[in-house]
């Protein structure tokens, strides 16, 4: 067999499962290789390469590996991406960067939710407060009226028994509601005081 | 040589030899030939592999009156030899602490 059969030998094979592009390709390829090689080394090209239908044969095999390859291709751009990084300590710093970018970012987001949850949370606080402390100015109120009341009382004892003790009676009775107010302002200041050292032994644990 | 050259390491070879000058198939298959047993058949196919993963680009050239196809690397061909030369130094220096003893944990 001389070069000229075994090239077309080859194209027909080819053709059966290559497109003419790739057929041409193929066949280009190896007539430049023949040449290249010269004409006292065509008989040895011919024995290197094998029958035109074992080589046809590898060409195919050889194609059908490239699909397999074609997952790996997606990992060279991740590499390309890596190496035009020149210093690989660049990596980790751009990383903390990027997740503070990115947790301010989420912030500024959400701050419609979380700017009115802590106004509201401020504002919750404050209610307690002045109403603890409006529980105290009543009790103060309460405690008053009260002594008053029956220091009052007393002294109709002497004009009027029944009108004295009746004040008196309203008095003492205010007078306990005032105690009881007294009683539930402390709770209250007793459970913030609780509640706040709870605030601090929790952040005190975070640290 | 004993050991088999793996399809990786034959693309290696293949972009390091063309990351010296460019070649057309003929010379670059002696080249490879010189380090690797590989047959002309083997060639071809890593060659049309490594164009259609825009590794290698092709150019003509008159040579005598007829034509000559060179092989050149393409940047991402670049970039891919340097990807090779780092596994081959890790593969390598794994392989050398195994097989000529030293410490075992590198």
């Amino acid at each position: 067999m001389d070069k000229q059969e075994y090239m077309k030998a080859l194209q027909d094979e080819l053709r059966k499962k290559f497109s003419k592009d790739e057929c041409d390709n193929i066949i280009e390829y190896y007539e430049e290789y023949f040449e290249d090689a010269g004409v006292e080394n065509e008989a040895a090209v011919i024995s290197e390469l094998g029958t035109p239908n074992e080589l046809a044969k590898k060409l195919i095999a050889g194609d059908a590996a490239f699909d397999k390859q074609v997952e790996k291709v997606e990992n060279v751009e991740k590499v390309v991406a890596v190496l035009e990084n020149v210093e690989t300590d660049k990596e980790p710093e751009k990383k903390n960067d990027n997740n503070m970018i990115i947790a301010v970012l989420i912030a500024i987001v959400t701050s419609p939710i979380w700017i009115p949850a802590i106004g509201a949370c401020i504002g919750g606080i404050i209610t307690i407060f002045s109403f603890n402390v409006a529980l105290y100015i009543a009790t103060v109120a309460l405690m008053l009226v009260g002594i008053v009341s029956i220091a009052v009382g007393i002294g109709l004892m002497f004009s009027s028994v029944g009108t004295g003790l009746l004040t008196m009676g309203i008095g003492f009775i205010v007078l306990a509601l005032g105690i009881a107010f007294m009683l539930l302002a402390v709770t209250i200041t007793n459970l913030i005081i609780k509640f706040i050292k709870w605030i601090f032994s929790k952040s005190k644990k975070e640290v | 040589m004993i050991f088999q050259l793996s399809a990786a390491l034959l693309d290696a070879c293949v972009l390091a030899i063309l990351s010296r000058e460019d070649a057309y198939g003929y010379i670059l298959t002696q080249h490879v030939k010189e380090l690797v047993n590989i047959s002309e058949s083997t060639l071809y196919p890593v060659l049309r592999r490594l164009q259609k993963d825009d590794c290698l680009m092709t150019y003509d050239k008159e040579f005598q009156g007829r034509n000559r196809r060179y092989y050149a690397l393409t940047d991402l061909g670049k970039a891919k030899l340097n990807y090779y030369l780092e596994e081959w130094n890790l593969y390598k220096s794994k392989l050398d602490n195994i097989l000529l003893g030293g410490n075992i944990n590198g």
